[in-house]
C-alpha cells in the first residue's frame, strides 16, 4: 500500500512496460491469472505452433495480439484459459534451412552426411530462434505457457500422431496409391494440395509453348485420312506449355464429340506444304481468314498470308486408335520401355476447345488426366525426368539437363527452347511462342512444381467431405466470408490428402511391411503401429526371432527406448503376426499433419491427460493469419471430423460423457483469420524490398501497448493492414498521452487533497449531473 | 468483444477517453478538483474520475496489458479497492443498459454541440475563449429542447465563457437562413430534373426553410408531381447580423453576440493575466498549493482591469497580495492582450 498516487516525470511506455514485466515475472502473474480461475468454466484456446527456425516478424505480432487479447478478456470474464505454447519442428522449412546452412542438397544426405547427423542438426536448428521467439512473446505481453510447450518432434507427440494414423488406417481411411501428384524437384518431395494453395504459390510465368506436329502413321485404319490428304503426310497438331514432357509423349487425346478438320496449308517456319488435323473451333488461332482457299501454287515464303483449305471434317471419335510416329525417339523412350501399346490417338472427355488445338499431347507421367486416359488405353508410362527435375540418360542431347532452372544456375539454358528449336528444324513445329500463364510453385523453394507419378499414402478426406462441410457451417468464422468462401469452396472441391513426404526430418509413417508385400498378388503382411507399446511388442518378437541383434536398444517398463525418427525407425525390424520380418515403408508424414493433430498430441492423448483433453477439446477460439485457411485451419478441421468416433470411444472408456453435443467432431468453434501486414504503401513486406518491419525495434521504440493498440484499432484484424509507424506514434500521443494526462491530473490533485477513496462511495444519484453522465454504463 | 470485434471495442474506448472523459468531463470539471474545500462536490469529482479510469483501464487491459496494469496498480495501491495484484486478475466490467439515462445523454450531447458551435464562432471572429462574451441566442424547436438546454446551461456558459443564454421561440426575422441544393446528393437522384428543383429551392421562404429543418423533410410539387426533399438534400446556412455571428449544425442554430464591452474587456484582461501568472508559477517550479505574492507594473487600461478584478485574480493564482507598482527592475516581461508589462511572483515565506 502507498498513500500517494505515483506521478511520472513523463510518459515513457517502454519503461513502464519494463517495470510491469519485472512485476509480472516476480509475481508469476500469468500463472496466477490461470490459478485464480481454478474450477471455473474453461475457455479453450489452441496456439498454432510457429516454426522457430526463422525470426518472428511483425505479422506474428498482430495474430499474437489478437490471441492474447481474447484470452485475457475471457480470463477477466471469469473463465479459466489455459494456453500451451507449441513449436512446429518438422518438415520442409527446417530441412531446406539446414541444407542451405550446410551447403548440401537433398542428394548429399546419407552420402556426405549421415541421416543421423543430419537429423541431429535439424533437431537443433529448428529451435534456433526459440530464444528470440520467447523474447518477443515476453516483450509483447503475449501470455502463453512457454514453460510447458508441446514440441512436435518429441516422442510423446509422435506417439499420439501414430495413434491417429492407426485409427485412420483401421477405418480404411489411410491408403497407398500411385498417382500423379504435385512434386517439387527443388525440395525433392511431393506436396499436398493445401501446400499448393498457400498464398503466392500460383505465379504468372512466361513459358515457351509449342504446337508440335505428330505424323500420322499410314495404316489400314488411317487410309481414309491419308486419302483425304491426297496420299500425302498428315500431322496431328498438339499444343503444350511444357515441351520437356514431349519426349515422354505416348498418346494424343481427342474429344469424341468434337469436330476436327483436316487442313492443307504451309508450315510457317519451313514453308513446306503440310496437311494438319486440329479442332475446327480452334482453326482461327492458326490461320488467317483471308488465306482461305487462296492461291497455293503462287505461295512464296515471304508472303504474310498463308493459304489454307479444309480437306475434310470429322468427329474425334473417328480418330480413335489411329497410330502416329513418335515425335522425339531416343533409346530411353522406346515403346518397349514404355511398357504398353503407345503412340495412338485416344478419346477423352477432358479435352476442350478452349485453348490449344483440341488434341492433347498425352504424357501419362506428368498429368493426372494423362495418367488416367493412358491407363485406360494401356499406352504404358515413361518418366524421363528424375526426382531432381532433370532428364534421364538416353535422351541424346537433352540427357541430364534440368527441365527448369531449379538450381538458380546463371548459365542455365532453357531445354524447352532447345526442344522447340529442334522440332522447328525438323518441320515438326507449327507455332512456338512465349505463353503467359499462372503456374504453381513450391511454397518453400519458390521453384515451379511439376506433376509427377508418386507412390504415396493418402488420407481419404473425401470420404468425410459431407461431414466436414456440415460441421464448417457451425463454426463462427471471422470474417464470415472466409469461412463460406475461401474455406467453404476448398471443402467443396477437396481431394484426398497426400500425406507422404520423401524427406528425412519428419514424423515417420508407422507402417511396416514384409519383404514379399505385393498388393496386386495379395502377398505379404503389413502392420500399422499406433503406440510405443505395440512397437515394442513387435520389436521384441522380432528380437526373439533373431532380428535386431545389431541394434543395442533398451526396453524399459515395456517401452522401447528409441527416438521415433529416421534413421533408427527404419532399422527396426518388427515381427508380423504371421512371423515374418517387416521393415518400415520409407514415407514421412506431411508436417501439416503434425500441427493439425495438436489438439490430441499436445496432451499426449489418448495415452495420458484424458481429463485435461476432455475439458480442452474442442477449442472455443483459434486465430492465425489468413494463409492458414487452407493450412492449419484445414488440417485441424479435417482431423477433427475424421477421428470423431475414435476420440469419443477413448473418452467413453474412461467414463466421460462423449456425446455429439460435447464432441461433434469439431476442432474449433470460432476462428479468426487475420489479414496480411503490408508496408505503408500497401506492398507486401519482403526482404528483397527491404520494407520488413522488425517487431523488436517497434516495441523497443514505441512500447508493446502502443503497437498492439495500433494493430488492433487501425483496421479490423481480417483486413490487410498497411503498417505505418506514424500510426503508432499517433496512438501513443493521442490515446495513451490523453489517458496519461488524465491520470497525472488526477494523481496531482488527489495527492494534494489526500483523496484515497476512503470515503463511502457516493450513490450516483447524489452526484452532480455531469458525474452521472460520465460514469460508463457499467455496474460496480 | 464477445462478437470478436476488438477493433470496434478499441475505437469506442479511444473515443470515450478523448471526447468524453478528457475533452469534456475533465475540462469542464477541472475547477472542482483544484478549487474549494475537500467536501461533497470534490469527493464526488474524485470518485467519479477514479471510477472512470478504473473502468477504462479494465476495458482496455486485454489490448494494452502493460499500461493498464501499471496505472491500475498505482490507483489500487492507494485505495485497495480491488483485492487483486494485477488488473488481469480482476473481473471485466459488466455492462448494464438499465444504467443509462437517455435524457441526460441527450442534453449532454446538446451541451457539447452548442459549445462546439460557439467555440467555432469564436474562432471565426478571432476572439479567444479567455475573453468573456455577453450572450448566446438559441432558437428552440420545442419546449423540451429549452428545458434540456437550461439544465446544462451552466456547463455551456463556463465552457464557452459567455454570460448568458437566451432562447428564441421564433427565429424568423432575427436569424436569416440561406438555402441551396446539395448538388452531390441531389444530382445523382434527379438527373435532368436538377435544374428546376434547384430553382425551386432557391426561392424557399424562411418559413419553408424552418419547416424543412423542423420536419427534416419537405414535399415539393414540380410539374404536378410531388417530390420529397430531406435535410441532406440541401445546405442551410445563416446570414450574420451586425454584431452577431451565427452557426448551424443540423437543426441546431446558435447566434453569438460578439460585442466586447469595456466591462467584458476588463474581465478578459484579468483572465489573461491569471493565465500568464499561472505559467510563471509553473515555470518557477512552485507546488500547486504554494501561496505567492505578486507585484505588477501595469499600465493604462490594464490598471483598471487589475484593480477591478483583484480578488478574482488573487483567488485564481493563490496570491496573498497583488500590488500595482509604478515600475519593476527585474521581473518577468509578459504580454496581456498585446500590452506588455512586468511582474514579479514570489513564493510566500521564501
Amino acid at each position: 500500500m502507498s498513500d500517494k498516487y505515483r506521478e511520472y516525470p513523463q510518459l515513457n511506455l517502454p519503461s513502464i512496460e519494463q517495470e510491469v514485466l519485472e512485476k509480472w515475472a516476480k509475481e508469476d502473474a500469468f500463472h496466477q491469472s490461470i490459478d485464480l480461475r481454478e474450477g471455473r468454466q474453461p475457455f479453450v484456446f489452441y496456439e498454432g505452433p510457429p516454426s522457430a527456425n526463422g525470426m518472428p516478424g511483425i505479422h506474428h505480432v498482430i495474430s499474437r495480439t489478437l490471441k492474447d487479447l481474447v484470452c485475457r478478456y475471457k480470463t477477466m470474464q471469469g473463465f479459466q484459459v489455459k494456453r500451451k505454447a507449441g513449436w512446429d519442428t518438422h518438415g520442409l522449412p527446417v530441412e531446406l534451412g539446414v541444407e542451405k546452412m550446410l551447403g548440401i542438397t537433398k542428394d548429399d544426405i546419407g552420402k556426405k552426411i549421415s541421416v543421423a547427423e543430419y537429423n541431429a542438426i535439424c533437431r537443433k536448428e529448428v529451435l534456433k530462434y526459440k530464444d528470440k521467439w520467447d523474447e518477443l512473446t515476453r516483450k509483447m505481453g503475449y501470455w502463453v505457457d512457454l514453460a510447458h510447450p508441446y514440441i512436435t518432434f518429441e516422442n510423446n507427440y509422435i506417439e499420439s500422431l501414430w495413434w491417429i494414423l492407426q485409427q485412420l488406417y483401421n477405418k480404411g481411411l489411410l491408403y497407398e496409391s500411385v498417382s500423379i501428384q504435385p512434386y517439387s524437384p527443388a525440395a525433392g518431395t511431393g506436396l499436398s494440395s493445401h501446400e499448393l494453395n498457400q498464398p503466392g504459390t500460383y505465379k504468372d510465368v512466361r513459358d515457351t509453348s509449342c504446337v508440335a506436329m505428330f505424323k500420322a502413321a499410314a495404316t489400314e485404319t488411317s487410309k481414309w485420312l491419308i486419302d483425304a490428304a491426297g496420299g500425302e503426310d498428315v500431322y496431328y497438331m498438339a499444343w503444350t506449355t511444357t515441351p520437356w514432357t514431349l519426349p515422354s509423349n505416348l498418346g494424343l487425346t481427342v474429344g469424341p464429340r468434337i469436330d476436327y478438320v483436316l487442313v492443307r496449308t504451309f508450315n510457317p517456319y519451313t514453308h513446306l506444304p503440310i496437311n494438319v488435323v486440329l479442332a475446327e473451333a480452334l482453326l482461327g488461332k492458326y490461320v488467317k481468314p483471308e488465306g482461305r482457299d487462296a492461291d497455293f501454287a503462287g505461295f512464296k515464303p515471304e508472303d504474310k498470308v498463308i493459304p489454307w483449305k479444309i480437306l475434310s471434317t470429322f468427329k474425334g471419335s473417328q480418330l480413335e486408335n489411329l497410330r502416329y510416329e513418335q515425335l522425339l525417339p531416343y533409346p530411353a523412350n522406346t515403346a518397349q520401355k514404355a511398357g504398353g501399346d503407345p503412340f495412338r490417338v485416344l478419346l477423352g472427355d477432358f479435352v476442350t476447345t478452349e485453348d490449344g488445338t483440341g488434341i492433347v499431347h498425352t504424357a501419362p507421367a506428368f498429368g493426372a488426366d494423362d495418367y488416367k486416359v493412358g491407363k485406360k488405353y494401356d499406352i504404358g508410362i515413361l518418366t524421363l525426368v528424375d526426382r531432381e527435375g532433370k532428364f534421364v540418360d538416353g535422351l541424346g542431347e537433352f540427357s541430364h539437363r534440368y527441365v527448369k532452372n531449379y538450381k538458380d544456375d546463371p548459365q542455365y539454358v532453357d531445354v524447352n527452347v532447345d526442344i522447340c528449336v529442334k522440332l522447328k528444324k525438323e518441320n515438326r513445329a507449327f507455332k512456338i511462342e512465349k505463353y503467359e500463364h499462372s503456374y504453381p510453385h513450391c511454397w518453400r523453394t519458390d521453384k515451379p512444381i511439376l506433376y509427377y507419378p508418386l507412390d504415396a499414402w493418402f488420407i481419404k478426406t473425401t470420404a468425410y467431405k459431407d461431414r466436414m462441410v456440415a460441421l464448417n457451417k457451425t463454426i463462427q468464422w471471422k470474417p464470415k466470408s472466409t469461412g463460406e468462401g475461401r474455406f467453404g469452396n476448398w471443402l467443396e472441391n477437396m481431394v484426398d490428402w497426400n500425406l507422404s513426404r520423401d524427406r528425412y526430418w519428419g514424423t515417420p509413417l508407422p507402417v511396416w511391411r514384409s519383404a514379399d508385400w505385393d498388393v496386386e498378388k495379395g502377398t505379404g503382411e503389413e502392420l500399422c503401429i499406433g503406440s510405443l507399446a505395440q512397437l515394442t511388442a513387435a520389436y521384441e518378437a522380432a528380437v526373439k526371432a533373431g532380428y535386431n541383434k545389431e541394434l543395442s536398444l533398451i526396453v524399459k517398463d515395456g517401452k522401447l527406448e528409441v527416438d521415433l525418427h529416421k534413421p533408427i525407425v527404419d532399422e527396426l525390424v518388427l515381427l508380423s503376426p504371421g512371423g515374418k520380418p517387416m521393415k518400415r515403408v520409407h514415407d514421412l508424414v506431411d508436417v501439416w499433419f503434425d500441427s493439425g493433430a495438436m489438439p490430441y498430441a499436445q496432451w499426449h492423448f489418448p495415452f495420458e491427460n484424458k481429463e485435461i483433453f476432455a475439458q480442452n477439446y474442442p477449442a472455443d477460439f483459434i486465430a492465425e493469419g489468413v494463409d492458414q485457411t487452407r493450412g492449419w485451419f484445414y488440417t485441424l478441421h479435417a482431423l477433427g471430423a475424421l477421428i470423431k468416433e475414435s476420440v469419443q470411444e477413448e473418452l467413453k472408456k474412461d467414463g466421460f460423457d462423449a456425446s455429439d453435443a460435447h464432441y461433434p467432431g469439431l476442432a474449433y468453434k470460432t476462428v479468426v483469420s487475420n489479414g496480411l501486414v503490408l508496408d505503408k504503401e500497401g506492398n507486401k513486406m519482403s526482404k528483397r524490398l527491404g520494407n520488413v518491419v522488425d517487431p523488436f525495434d517497434t516495441i523497443h521504440r514505441f512500447g508493446a501497448d502502443a503497437t498492439r493498440w495500433y494493430l488492433i484499432t487501425n483496421a479490423s484484424p481480417w483486413e490487410n493492414l498497411k503498417f505505418d509507424v506514424e500510426g503508432i506514434r499517433e496512438v501513443q500521443r493521442k490515446f495513451f498521452g490523453t489517458l496519461y494526462n488524465t491520470y497525472q491530473f488526477f494523481a496531482l490533485y488527489s495527492n494534494v487533497d489526500g483523496f484515497t477513496y476512503k470515503e463511502a462511495q457516493v450513490p450516483l444519484k447524489e452526484r452532480p449531473e455531469i458525474d452521472q453522465w460520465i460514469i460508463p454504463p457499467y455496474t460496480r | 468483444m464477445d462478437e470478436y470485434e476488438p477493433t470496434q471495442a478499441g475505437r469506442a474506448i479511444e473515443d470515450f477517453v478523448d471526447t468524453q472523459l478528457s475533452n469534456w468531463y475533465v475540462r469542464l470539471c477541472r475547477r472542482r478538483f483544484w478549487k474549494g474545500e475537500y467536501e461533497h462536490d470534490k469527493i464526488c469529482a474524485y470518485q467519479t474520475l477514479y471510477e472512470c479510469m478504473e473502468t477504462v483501464l479494465s476495458l482496455m487491459a486485454p489490448i494494452a496489458p502493460f499500461f493498464s496494469d501499471a496505472i491500475f496498480n498505482n490507483l489500487n495501491q492507494v485505495t485497495g479497492r480491488q483485492k487483486v495484484a494485477s488488473i488481469h486478475h480482476a473481473d471485466f466490467p459488466k455492462s448494464n443498459p438499465a444504467y443509462r439515462d437517455v435524457s441526460l445523454e441527450q442534453r449532454m450531447q446538446l451541451a457539447q454541440d452548442i459549445s462546439s458551435l460557439v467555440l467555432s464562432l469564436r474562432k471565426k471572429v478571432n476572439i479567444k475563449v479567455r475573453q468573456p462574451l455577453g450572450k448566446v441566442l438559441i432558437p428552440i424547436l420545442n419546449a423540451e429542447m429549452q428545458h434540456q438546454i437550461e439544465k446544462v446551461s451552466d456547463l455551456i456558459l463556463s465552457e464557452v465563457n459567455v454570460k448568458q443564454i437566451q432562447f428564441l421561440t421564433d427565429s424568423e426575422g432575427f436569424i436569416k437562413k440561406k438555402i441551396k441544393p446539395n448538388f452531390k446528393a441531389l444530382g445523382n437522384r434527379l438527373g435532368a430534373k436538377m435544374k428546376p428543383v434547384a430553382a425551386a429551392i432557391g426561392v424557399f421562404s424562411q418559413e419553408e426553410i424552418s419547416r424543412l429543418e423542423k420536419d427534416k423533410k419537405i414535399v415539393l410539387i414540380l410539374d404536378g408531381e410531388p417530390l420529397e426533399l430531406v435535410l441532406g438534400d440541401v445546405e442551410i446556412n445563416s446570414e450574420d447580423i451586425p454584431g452577431w455571428t451565427v452557426a448551424v449544425k443540423g437543426n441546431l442554430t446558435v447566434a453569438l453576440d460578439v460585442t466586447v464591452t469595456p466591462e467584458l474587456l476588463n474581465e478578459g484582461n484579468a483572465r489573461e493575466l491569471v493565465n500568464r501568472i499561472q505559467k510563471i508559477r509553473k515555470d518557477s517550479g512552485f507546488e500547486v498549493t504554494d501561496r505567492v505574492e505578486v507585484k505588477i507594473a501595469a499600465k493604462d487600461t490594464l490598471t483598471t482591469s487589475v484593480a477591478q478584478f483583484s480578488d478574482y485574480i488573487c483567488m485564481e493564482i493563490l496570491a496573498d497580495s497583488l500590488e500595482i507598482v509604478p515600475d519593476i527592475q527585474d521581473g518577468t516581461e509578459i504580454e496581456v492582450n498585446d500590452i506588455s508589462l512586468k511582474v514579479i511572483v514570489t513564493k510566500k515565506g521564501a
